[in-house]
């Protein structure tokens, strides 16, 4: 009788008598908490890392050059209908862009990755109302946890420490963050195509520093604007 | 275990929110699971606790699961990290009593449970498998107990195919070896009992 056989036919001999009791069912089912299901769960993870992100990062004026945000979650048409609002997306890539601004493109994805890695830990300790409870981890997790939780602190003190001395974050109505697509325009655009960006971005500034961002005047300029934004890769969320 | 189209249709109701699918993917499953768990976990008891451990983690994190992905080696690798956790935790606490100068009864408790058991069950070859590293004994176990695949067993542990391959070997190696070295020890035994010794 070869050694596999026997193997086989000793496991399985062994376990044949071996059945979970009726009533580990009712035990289970009872203690799974009411009306949670997967995709809650997902809503709690996506809520529990803007959380972790929001508590992080040094608040700020917010430049939407380009939704970092994305990386994480793909896009905010993907996200938000399902797991949020479009306020809390650009809440996180508020503070996303901050962080960008703070650190070094190395460090920036460094970080990038230890907050993709801790929203994994969040998901697996969040309760119903989103407060995280690291010790449901086993020894080995917690310590990568607190390892991360460590590393991250170190980032955030980073940009703390930064956030007095830098210059201020440019913001959608400011000279500075407007210099940068309108000379990238000026080359890349013909004399026709720049005139009219010029007077899209004249009118938008206006209501950026005054008016009402919600009217419908303001949408259609905004489609306007950020088709030829899309061309210099910048884009612009409704409300930045 | 069901076809994966009724894997797909009970996690797409559990996620929705309905408990009788997930009681009807819990009673579809259960069976490989808690063999599964018993092999590593010999105390009923506390192989029920791991299975409930591991039902309320898949039920936690079914809203991860690829739904284009077979759904039998994601939950058997749930299984194995809440075993592995449990073994950890075993282990833990046998310090924190071993610190308190309780350490040396729990042994000896669980010493006694598994020689009854290994007396009892008499099978010189399952003693060699639980003699096994965990590593070896997570593949020969699925392999041979659970009659699992060399690639959803990769895909269970989340390890290379090759190393699958690998560590059965070795498991085969060792267990040959250990088979050998006690039928040379039975039949010294034998010789000295028929010269009368």
């Amino acid at each position: 009788m070869s050694l596999e056989y026997e193997l086989r036919s000793s496991l399985q001999e062994e376990a044949a008598d071996w059945s979970a009791p009726p009533e580990l069912k009712a035990r289970i089912l009872e203690a799974i908490p009411p009306g949670e299901g997967g995709r809650r769960r997902m809503k709690k993870w996506w809520a529990v890392t803007i959380l972790a992100a929001v508590l992080l990062l040094p608040t700020g004026a917010y430049a939407g050059y380009h939704y970092l945000a994305d990386d994480i979650y793909g896009s905010a048409e993907q996200v938000v209908p399902q797991f949020g609002t479009q306020q809390g997306y650009d809440r996180l890539e508020a503070k996303l862009q901050q962080a960008k601004e703070h650190l070094g493109s190395e460090d920036f994805e460094e970080f990038m990755s230890l907050l993709q890695e801790i929203g994994a830990y969040n998901l697996k300790i969040a309760d119903a109302e989103g407060k995280l409870h690291p010790q449901r981890l086993s020894a080995a997790e917690q310590e990568a946890y607190s390892r991360l939780a460590d590393e991250l602190a170190s980032y955030a003190e980073q940009m703390e420490n930064g956030a007095g001395t830098e210059t201020a974050v440019p913001t959608l109505d400011g000279d500075t963050f407007w210099a940068e697509p309108l000379a990238k325009a000026e080359q890349s655009f013909t004399a026709e195509e720049f005139a009219d960006f010029k007077e899209l971005v004249e009118e938008y500034r206006a209501y950026e520093s005054g008016n009402g961002k919600t009217g419908a005047r303001y949408t259609e300029l905004l489609e306007h604007l950020n088709e030829y934004l899309n061309k210099l890769g910048i884009r612009i969320a409704p409300g930045s | 275990m069901k076809h994966p189209v009724e894997y797909t249709r009970l996690i797409e109701r559990t996620l929705a929110g309905s408990r009788e699918a997930f009681a009807e993917l819990y009673e579809a499953t259960v069976h490989d699971v808690y063999q599964t768990v018993r092999f590593f976990v010999s105390v009923p008891s506390d192989a029920e606790d791991v299975v409930q451990e591991i039902y309320l983690e898949v039920h936690r994190s079914l809203g991860r699961f690829d739904l284009g992905r077979p759904f039998r080696p994601w939950l058997m690798g749930v299984a194995m990290r809440q075993i592995k956790a449990h073994r950890r935790k075993g282990w833990r606490q046998f310090r924190i009593l071993e610190k308190a100068g309780a350490g040396s009864r729990l042994v000896e408790e669980e010493d006694i449970a598994r020689k009854v058991v290994e007396r009892l069950s008499n099978r010189p070859l399952l003693d060699s498998v639980h003699a096994l590293s965990f590593k070896l004994q997570q593949v020969v176990i699925l392999h041979y107990g659970q009659e699992c695949s060399q690639e959803e067993i990769a895909a269970i542990l989340g390890i290379p195919p090759g190393t699958v391959k690998s560590r059965i070997h070795a498991a085969l190696q060792k267990l040959r070896r250990k088979h050998r070295a006690d039928t040379i020890a039975i039949g010294k035994v034998e010789d000295l009992h028929e010269s009368g010794i």
